[in-house]
């Protein structure tokens, strides 16, 4: 009786596997090229639609982690790539990927955003919001930053170069301040903002973020906020670090041409159009129209600080070790 | 004892491991060569240890894996006693709930244990300890249960009417009895703690890294190939070196997924309020799950469920949970496809080789000792080239995963395979069945619990895995571990209440999967 | 060295196992409980060690009253029907083990285990593992491991069931000679009513949970 049992559960259990092995194994005549991504590369559907309909080629996705991660991979197989455009290489990794000779030309920005301190409006209450970097280290805004690690976070990495950007040599000074005025450092960005941010039930009323969140947060509200209603966090203005992203052609692709059509697409307007709402990030492309969520609540950033990607990428390990030595004890 | 001819269907049993071999050779061992001869200086073999951060890495790694080790083996020893001793109302239900807990994904309990615990507790290497013992009890349980359900009162009794105190009849009796069981489980738990990367990162908070953490680190944020690999490649060794030590100096304990039937006390007061305690324990973290799943900021709604099962359209996300669970259970069936048999396989290798076979069935740990980051770019390095072009080929993530769940198929069905009395296949024989008929009709059936188990387990170490399945190259839809994490990377009430959603649905089908097979106490 | 079991009654839920049962074992005798199985032998022998708690009634021993012990403070031995030998120990570290928990100089336990391997003829077998040992001699082992703390009492649950017929009755010879020997104060439970008679200086039946002399049990 319990042989009868186990002997058409394994059965089934083969049979399923035999039957998704041979389906899965595709037989398409069409051009496909393959764009390497982030895993939280997620254009809505259908966004490669019109350039399969002008060029013929089907563009497929491949995730391949965090960008970190991307980076990595991609400097590892520079020549002979795992596809033919990567997507989403940031300026903190750029001159990394460009010393691994991973692009087959000159890479393009797709994309930017900022890192900022974003605060929560209700949590502050009637204290002044901060609006730069050197109101962080005010008496009154004692114990209410969360940052991340720049060691384990490209967020926290953001913070630390905006801090360097401002300072020059004189950062150690300014994080020494900021200790004194009890930061407190978690290991990655949904820890700061899900866990130790006011908003969601931590005790942190500031945290380091996106000048995007704001307008994530409307749209993300629940119930759905009625339009015109005030932003539920903040942003300061005078906090924030660049943080530019390129795609390119990768070196080593048998489709070089075709290869470039899809860079030149994925910074065209049609594409560019739909960034916003879905990566949370500014298109590059100048003609393409800010959505209004992006326009109420995402505030513009008329100054932000910035670093040469070659100096990130010689001093990146010094300046996190020297950071983890001041801030870490 | 045994007569090797007469009570296997082939004749070289050993060669019965060459499936498994292949497996680790072809997931782990091969690529890890490829990847040291291509990136590692050899400047690094020794310097890299001079580095302080490495340092600092392996005597914490050292550090938090002995504590957590010690403080699993006490509760889980004392779990396991009045689990195997005493009779009440949720007991299956509970050892449930411990068996499931030791496959879920660890970035969700981590985010749970975030929830539950007081802030003040939040990076501390208690909050670590205590969640390596809410992953690692159930080996305790599980491996050291059997062999005092095993043990009857009258022993104990015995040892009473010797004159022995309750204490004595501890130390003199029931700890000596389940002695190699204790030994082979603190030697996985340690190992399991050693190599911990999801627990320490989100537990751990800034500074506090294990090794597995400080090649990530060296690997992607610093672009340190050369480091990372030489590290990797020493915790490898290190582990698979320590248990094949550890596994020759004593009888090698086997982990048995099923604790058996117990005799029929009633809990007194204190085992009552120790079950109630570690009842709580198991179920906070995934209360915590439960509710945070169905808040929105101040509101409670069940927008965040309705928008992860696609009900709800949101502006912004693009969820396909239907299409991640059709992916993630491919992968967790073809898993099991592939690590069942060449598991079973390996057992009988392991288990017709008179007595030193143990200690190569403790080479099975291979897979588990080595970093998912490195596993991820050696399999990118030494794949690259036709006809082996396989790096991003979707198939090598099932793959991948069966290397990691077949020592635990092989520890589910080894004891089995041994305790199957050499003389019953002998009376099928003289009863006049073959090799092949005697497998069929005597092995696999005595064998079933054993093979539920396995499937059950290497399903749900499909499901959960996250370390090298999001390092390596996806060209389907995301798996569930996956969609969670790109959840929780946006900001607002919506995704992160999907993302606690996803989270809860993930425990659920490990659970639905570890219960539809494992849920009953009798062999 | 008398044992007073007064008044005992016990049950498992409406059954009833044992009522009001009184029974006096004289010092340095042995005393034989028969009664069919289930009738409540072995409820009695776990009452009197103290592994069972009964609903009323007091036990004394030599004036004490030993009701509310503990087991391992009561100073009773106990032969088992299926032994219960140590599985990790060997034959030597068996018979030590109660020597041992009362902490007793390591010189006289190696007398006195000596002592009693040489009383059950197990002289040569010391340092044996009990896993290889016959049916015969894993009893003699039980038997000299419950002796070598000198219990007050020693308690024998069915201690030759399951021998075969020739080792049955030598058996019962030697345990009667050993409990002669020692003067040991013991009380037998047991289904058959030969062995009782062998054994024993005294025999009482028990039937149901109640003590009927007059019903003899025939096999």
């Amino acid at each position: 009786m319990k042989q009868a049992r186990a002997l058409p559960l394994i059965a089934a259990v083969l049979t399923t596997c035999t039957i998704i092995a041979s389906c899965s194994s595709d037989s398409s005549t069409t051009q496909e090229l393959t764009l390497l991504a982030y895993d939280s590369f997620t254009p809505p559907e259908g966004a490669f639609e019109e350039f399969t309909q002008e060029t013929g080629i089907t563009v497929q996705i491949a995730f391949s982690g965090d960008a970190g991660e991307m980076v990595a991979k991609a400097s590892l197989t520079a020549g002979n790539p795992e596809g033919d455009v990567i997507w989403g290489v940031d300026n903190t990794l750029i001159s990394r990927a460009t010393e691994s000779k991973i692009f087959a030309s000159d890479p393009i920005e797709v994309d930017y955003g900022y890192v900022c301190v974003n605060f929560d409006i209700e949590a502050l209450g009637q204290v002044q919001a901060p609006m730069t970097l050197d109101d962080l280290i005010l008496p009154e805004y004692k114990g209410m930053l969360v940052v991340e690690n720049p060691a384990t976070s490209s967020t926290g990495l953001a913070f630390l170069l905006a801090t360097i950007a401002a300072f020059g040599d004189s950062w150690p000074d300014y994080w020494q301040q900021l200790v004194a005025n009890d930061v407190l450092v978690v290991d990655s960005w949904d820890e700061a903002y899900y866990t130790a941010f006011t908003r969601y039930g931590g005790d942190r009323p500031l945290v380091v973020s996106y000048s995007t969140s704001p307008p994530a947060e409307v749209i993300f509200a629940d119930p759905p906020l009625p339009a015109g209603s005030p932003a539920l966090t903040g942003v300061a203005a005078g906090t924030c670090f660049k943080q530019v992203e390129y795609a390119g052609v990768l070196r080593g692709t048998e489709f070089t041409k075709q290869a470039q059509q899809l860079v030149d697409y994925l910074a065209g307007p049609t594409f560019q159009a739909l960034l916003p709402e879905s990566l949370f990030v500014y298109p590059a492309n100048k003609d393409v129209e800010l959505p209004q969520s992006f326009i109420d609540y995402a505030p513009k950033i008329v100054n932000s600080f910035s670093l040469p990607s070659e100096d990130i990428a010689k001093n990146r390990q010094s300046w996190t070790d020297q950071w983890s030595a001041i801030v870490l004890q | 004892m045994v007569s090797h001819s007469s009570s296997v269907i082939v004749r070289h049993v050993r060669l019965l491991a060459t499936p498994a071999t292949i497996l680790v050779l072809v997931a782990a061992v091969i690529p890890l060569v490829v990847l040291s001869t291509t990136v590692v200086r050899s400047a690094d073999i020794i310097s890299i240890w001079q580095n302080p951060a490495v340092q600092k890495a392996l005597v914490f790694s050292l550090w938090q894996a002995l504590l957590s080790t010690i403080f699993t083996i006490l509760v889980g020893l004392i779990a396991t006693w009045y689990l195997t001793r005493y009779q009440f109302r949720g007991r299956q239900a509970l050892i449930t709930l411990i068996t499931v807990s030791f496959v879920l994904p660890t970035v969700t309990v981590g985010a749970a244990f975030i929830a539950v615990l007081p802030s003040w507790l939040h990076h501390s290497t208690f909050a670590i300890v205590l969640a390596h013992l809410f992953f690692n009890i159930s080996i305790v349980v599980r491996t050291v249960g059997p062999r005092w359900n095993s043990m009857s009162d009258q022993l104990i009794d015995s040892a009473r009417t010797l004159g022995a105190t309750p204490l004595q009849t501890w130390r003199h009796v029931i700890m000596p009895l389940g002695k190699s069981a204790i030994y082979s489980s603190a030697a996985l738990t340690f190992f399991m703690c050693f190599t911990s990367y999801g627990i320490v990162t989100i537990l751990g908070g800034p500074g506090l890294a294990t090794l597995d953490i400080e090649i990530y680190r060296r690997a992607v944020q610093l672009g340190d190939l050369s480091g990372a690999t030489v590290l990797a490649v020493a915790q490898m060794l290190f582990i698979t070196i320590a248990s094949l030590i550890w596994s020759r100096s004593r009888s090698v304990e086997l982990m048995t997924f099923r604790v058996a039937a117990v005799s029929q006390h009633k809990p007194a007061v204190v085992p009552k309020l120790f079950i109630g305690a570690l009842t709580i324990f198991f179920l906070a973290p995934l209360l915590a799950l439960s509710i945070a799943s169905i808040r929105t900021g101040q509101n409670w709604s069940f927008s965040g469920w309705k928008v992860l099962l696609g009900i709800q359209n949101q502006r912004g996300l693009q969820v396909d949970i239907w299409q991640a669970l059709l992916t993630s259970g491919k992968y967790a069936l073809i898993a099991s496809c592939i690590a069942l048999p060449t598991g079973v396989a390996a057992t009988y290798a392991f288990s017709k080789n008179g007595s030193t076979n143990g200690r190569w069935s403790s080479l099975a740990i291979l897979p588990l000792s080595i970093s998912p980051v490195v596993v991820g770019l050696a399999i990118l390095v030494t794949y690259d080239f036709a006809p082996f072009e396989f790096r991003s080929s979707w198939f090598l993530i099932p793959i991948v995963h069966a290397a990691i769940a077949m020592p635990f198929v092989v520890r589910a069905t080894l004891p089995v395979v041994q305790g199957i009395p050499p003389d019953l296949r002998s009376a099928a024989a003289t009863l006049g069945a073959s090799p092949w008929r005697r497998f069929c009709f005597i092995e696999i059936p005595l064998l079933r619990p054993a093979i539920t188990t396995g499937i059950a387990f290497s399903m749900a170490i499909s499901l959960g895995e996250f370390g090298a399945t999001s390092f390596l190259t996806r060209r389907e839809s995301q798996t569930l571990p996956i969609v969670i994490a790109d959840l929780f990377g946006k900001a607002g009430v919506i995704p992160r209440a999907s993302g606690m959603a996803a989270s809860l649905l993930l425990v659920i089908v490990t659970g639905i999967i570890v219960l539809s097979v494992d849920r009953k106490p009798h062999v | 060295m008398s044992l007073v079991i007064d008044n005992i009654s016990f049950s498992y839920g409406d059954r009833d196992i044992l009522r009001n049962f009184t029974l006096q074992i004289p010092p340095g005798k042995t005393t034989a409980v028969v009664g069919p199985s289930g009738s409540g032998k072995s409820t009695l022998l776990r009452i009197i060690a103290g592994l069972l708690t009964p609903a009323t009634g007091t036990i004394v021993l030599n004036g004490y009253d030993i009701s509310r012990a503990p087991t391992h403070l009561r100073s009773v031995g106990m032969v088992f029907q299926d032994n219960q030998l140590f599985p990790h120990l060997n034959v030597y570290d068996n018979v030590a083990f109660g020597l041992r928990m009362a902490k007793v100089d390591k010189r006289i336990i190696a007398e006195r285990c000596q002592e009693l391997l040489n009383l059950v003829g197990l002289t040569e077998a010391a340092k044996q593992s009990v896993a290889t040992l016959s049916g015969g001699e894993a009893k003699r082992v039980a038997l000299a491991r419950a002796l070598a703390p000198s219990p007050q009492v020693l308690l024998l649950d069915e201690p030759l069931t399951g021998l075969d017929n020739e080792l049955h009755d030598r058996l019962a010879q030697d345990l009667q000679r050993i409990l002669h020997a020692t003067s040991t104060t013991a009380l037998l439970v047991t289904h058959l009513i030969p062995e009782a008679e062998v054994i024993s200086d005294a025999i009482h039946h028990l039937i149901d949970g109640d003590q009927s002399p007059q019903v003899g049990i025939r096999h």
